[in-house]
């Protein structure tokens, strides 16, 4: 009975589901994290007779009969709405207001790309993540800087003791994807290029397309969990629903078996 | 005696295949731009198959429809999520040739053409569309702009008769070419997905009939099989 199976890839759907909630909503806190959602899409169909074939009387069939197999998972997508704002006072917090991702380098000497620009100052004074992954290209903060100021345009500059115009040490670079959705997720708030994201085009922040530096402020994750919540029941209810097809299905065949008498 | 039970068995089966129906559509609650699955049943009368005059009363699947009303929209902020509200489906350009579908959960491809999650690009007037600007924007006539500039307009098709239209999987509907027209009453909603129109308390009710008439067709096989049994006793008696 194939309405056991279809029923099935409707349980296996929904599972689906409840995983990329589950993982959006234990990152409710993560700042610059993009939340995914499953895309589905009916199963291939099995035609008996086919639409438009004539009978044995001569007739014309003209709806035929199709039989779906269910439904399957094509794609998470990443959705990079923009997360909201949050002021957070710390001179190397910095949020990216508009399109565009942070370039780091990971200790194997990769670049990978992010949205969160919780970045700190390591022993050398170089700008790095969380992870100590520095930004790219490298921003190295003077030992004796007094105050550091990142523009919108990603120019940062120091003051020195003594020093009385700010010193311009470097500035930091964005890129931006044709589609960002066909990013890679390596975790750690860490993003991979490939073939379906396109090649990153670097530029200055504030220009073609690129957004805007903010700093003292730290993205946060854009997971509403109300909608998150509600998706979670929409999820449930329908798993249940498949189920309780199965049950079906089974009971029917049991109604079956019974036919033959001992 | 014989007839009759097969009338039966015809009911029992057409239950099966009414099941199969309902879990295809569960199965897909939650796939947007998904259009659920009637059946309709016809009762083969005397002749109508040309076929012999016992075979009269048989059930059978007179029809399968799928139900085009229009799904719920949901709002997902995605800028490229289009619903379609009212008539019309997208035109996709596919390796197999040129498909239709309600489902709008589109992204860009490497080059910037918009594309459906399998990769297959959808069609605006002149072709595939592709987008180079920062902003997308589609007005609910379908015109795209990117930055504020008017770069395609989205193909929505209606055809006369949808009964037409078989389905393919992957959410896509096939039908031949030149049945296609330009849909006018339709408005595309960016920012949105059209929900399943799959009626799950329906269904479930559904699966309760279903589940009950299949069992009443087994206790009319089953008397049936009583009967003629009393018959070959009893008649061996006399």
């Amino acid at each position: 009975m194939r309405a056991l199976w279809t029923a099935a890839t409707g349980m296996h759907s929904q599972q689906l589901t409840l995983d990329v909630i589950a993982n959006n909503l234990a990152n409710v806190q993560t700042a610059g994290f993009k939340r995914s959602r499953v895309d589905f899409q009916d199963l291939v169909y099995e035609t008996a007779p086919v639409p438009g074939t004539v009978s044995a009387q001569g007739r014309e069939i003209p709806s035929g009969f199709q039989i779906g197999h269910g439904a399957r998972a094509v794609a998470t997508q990443r959705l990079f709405i923009e997360g909201d704002l949050q002021q957070t006072g710390n001179p190397f917090d910095l949020a990216i207001e508009g399109d565009g991702f942070f370039q780091v380098v990971q200790p194997n000497g990769d670049i990978a790309y992010t949205r969160a620009g919780t970045f700190k100052k390591d022993s050398q004074g170089r700008l790095v993540t969380t992870e100590g992954f520095p930004l790219e290209p490298e921003i190295t903060i003077p030992q004796d800087a007094l105050s550091v100021t990142i523009g919108m345009d990603g120019t940062v500059s120091v003051s020195q003791p003594g020093v009385l115009q700010p010193q311009e040490i470097g500035t930091i670079e964005l890129v931006r994807f044709v589609n960002p959705a066909g990013l890679q997720s390596i975790g750690r708030n860490l993003f991979l290029p490939t073939q379906a994201s396109g090649d990153p085009t670097p530029g200055t922040p504030g220009q073609e397309g690129l957004g805007t530096l903010l700093q003292g402020f730290v993205e946060m994750s854009n997971v509403n969990v109300v909608e998150e919540m509600v998706n979670l029941i929409v999820g449930q209810r329908a798993y249940e629903i498949n189920s309780r097809a199965i049950r079906t299905a089974d009971e029917m065949m049991q109604t079956a078996n019974n036919l033959v008498r001992m | 005696m014989n007839a009759a039970m097969y009338k039966a068995l015809s009911g029992a089966i057409v239950q099966m295949r009414r099941l199969e129906v309902i879990a295809q559509n569960l199965a897909n609650v939650n796939t947007s731009g998904y259009k659920g699955e009637h059946l309709a049943f016809g009762e083969v009368l005397v002749g109508a198959f040309g076929q012999k005059e016992q075979m009269g009363g048989m059930v059978v699947v007179g029809e399968q429809r799928v139900d085009f009303s229009q799904g719920e929209l949901q709002q997902t902020g995605n800028p490229l999520d289009l619903a379609i509200e009212g008539e019309g489906f997208f035109v996709l350009d596919t390796p197999r040739g040129v498909r239709y579908t309600r489902q709008g959960t589109f992204t860009l491809s490497s080059d910037g053409t918009v594309v459906t999650p399998l990769g297959d690009p959808l069609l605006g007037a002149a072709g595939p569309i592709r987008v180079e600007g920062k902003e997308v924007k589609v007005t609910p006539e379908g015109t795209v702009l990117s930055d504020g500039v008017e770069i395609e307009r989205i193909r929505v098709v209606r055809f006369a008769n949808p009964l037409q239209l078989a389905k393919e999987g992957h959410s896509l509907f096939r039908a031949p070419e030149s049945d296609a027209q330009a849909a006018s009453a339709f408005r595309v909603l960016q920012g949105n997905l059209e929900q399943a129109n799959v009626d799950s308390i329906g269904a479930l009710v559904a699966l309760i009939t279903v589940q009950r008439q299949f069992e009443a067709y087994e206790r009319a096989l089953r008397s049936m099989d009583a009967a003629t049994e009393k018959m070959l006793t009893e008649g061996a008696r006399i």
